[in-house]
């Protein structure tokens, strides 16, 4: 019997399309209110543990979005969504580092965002540094890093968080080949120790190490 | 579960207030230095306006140190409502792309300016000795006003930068709002100042009731117990308010900041 690793039910999200920014906006919802934008209308998804699948669709159909529920990052205006284990999410590499600081205190903040304690982000800070490859860098402030050396690092950060559930985001649109190929090594590494991997792309590539491919249609292509 | 969530905000909170330091104090050699000179600077001013010129009567306590007293209280709460104010919106990316407590972030800038206020407290003992003011016993009252002043400075920095996430024109409000607290807060003038019927304003100011006892420790050697458990219990209970509304609406600051 496989153990689930992420369930949706009927899920639904609407984004505001303006936002409330000033107070003369605001007191105007109270005649007109936003105009929302619905991105994800009663979706339902089961994913099983040690599952590896590939989100595709068009620009706008909500996998950004779908990645960001399951991550807790945002919440659903309807529906119910469980995950079981960590939830290791790459939405987008490198975001929020802090540009003076350097790569290792970066790696430390981020590395604490996805729950890991102070003791293990000791143990692990060589075998980032050794993965990410930044060894002679890694005390440099993070602004001098060219944006293949910030995204080889986050990603690093993440696969050494020991995800149970891994959400990456278009990640193989930047990087160099090998570290592209590196990075779909240790992909291949976690799917064998059952690690659950949600991918979204535009590109619908082929892997063997994918088990099931999924294709959101956008909710307004006719606009 | 429960303990490790725990474990990770306090963890949090550390890895916060140190980025928040680190990137504060690398960039300018003199940036350490401001937080001395800042007390001073405003001191000597404030001293030449109402203590020379328009002379408020201090009742036998050099003005000087009279209004660097209250400015250690005012300015360490002022600054840190300045600077979370925008706490959120400076995270803005963090905030939409990794899921973790928001409030560690107002928090964790507030808790960044505790090294401050210290050594503006230091600076103002060093020129109360100066003077020849006799320092005793009372002075270890000093650390349990940090608490009260530090719990309401967390609760306003909790509802501003929320308010301001959503809506940008409140840090422009909160502005003016410091302004108008600087002025009902007895920090340029004693408290004695204000008249009977508007006495209200000061029992419900938590900063003002904190002046008001610190200098009455500070000059006088007196603890006030009557006010100072009052403004404790109203301070928890501000900040346990704002954290509430901060938790409820949590939720909504990734879709709307």
């Amino acid at each position: 019997m496989r153990e689930p690793a992420v369930l949706l039910k009927n899920i639904t999200k609407r984004y505001y399309l303006e936002k409330p920014r000033t107070f003369k906006k605001w007191f105007n919802t109270f005649f007109s209110p936003f105009s929302k934008l619905t991105v994800i209308d009663n979706f339902s998804l089961n994913v099983y543990e040690g599952e590896f699948v590939l989100i595709t669709g068009p620009n706008g159909c909500g996998k950004t979005t779908l990645l960001k529920l399951i991550a807790g990052i945002i919440k659903s205006d309807k529906g119910i969504i469980k995950t079981y284990g960590r939830v290791v999410p790459l939405i987008e590499l490198g975001a929020g580092f802090n540009n003076e600081l350097t790569g290792q205190e970066n790696a430390v903040i981020n590395a604490t965002i996805l729950g890991v304690e102070k003791k293990k982000i000791k143990k692990i800070m060589p075998k980032i540094i050794n993965f990410s490859g930044l060894k002679d860098f890694i005390d440099t402030p993070v602004k001098r890093y060219s944006s293949g050396m910030i995204s080889r690092l986050a990603f690093s950060i993440a696969i050494y968080s020991e995800p149970d559930i891994l959400l990456l985001d278009e990640i193989f649109a930047v990087g160099d080949e090998e570290f592209r190929k590196k990075s779909l090594n240790q992909l291949e590494v976690f799917k064998k120790k059952g690690v659950t991997i949600i991918l979204c792309s535009h590109y619908d590539f082929k892997m063997q190490l994918i088990d099931r491919f999924i294709k959101l249609s956008n909710l307004h292509a006719r606009r | 579960m429960g303990g490790h969530k725990i474990e990770n905000y306090l963890q949090l909170l550390e890895v916060f207030i140190i980025r928040e330091l680190k990137s504060r104090y690398k960039a300018s050699i003199l940036g350490f230095l401001w937080i001395i000179l800042y007390p001073l600077i405003t001191a000597i001013i404030l001293n030449f306006i109402f203590g020379q010129f328009i002379r408020i009567n201090t009742s036998n306590i050099p003005y000087f140190l009279f209004v660097l007293s209250g400015l250690v209280i005012w300015n360490s709460f002022q600054q840190s409502i300045n600077l979370s104010k925008d706490s959120l919106i400076w995270n803005r990316e963090l905030i939409v792309k990794s899921s973790f407590p928001k409030d560690v972030l107002p928090l964790s800038y507030v808790l960044s300016k505790i090294p401050d206020f210290i050594i503006n407290l230091l600076i103002l003992l060093f020129f109360c000795l100066l003077s020849g003011l006799e320092l005793n016993i009372t002075l270890l009252f000093i650390p349990f006003f940090m608490i009260p002043l530090f719990l309401f400075t967390a609760a306003i920095s909790l509802l501003v930068s929320f308010t301001n996430a959503i809506f940008r024109d409140f840090g422009r409000i909160t502005e003016f709002l410091l302004m108008i607290l600087f002025y009902i807060t007895p920090v340029v003038y004693p408290a004695s100042f204000i008249p009977e019927k508007y006495r209200i304003i000061v029992l419900l100011n938590p900063l003002a009731v904190l002046i008001d006892s610190f200098r009455e420790l500070l000059f006088h050697n007196k603890v006030q117990f009557e006010f100072f458990l009052p403004v404790i219990l109203m301070s928890c209970f501000i900040f346990a308010f704002s954290l509430f509304l901060f938790k409820k609406f949590e939720n909504k600051i990734p879709d709307l900041i």
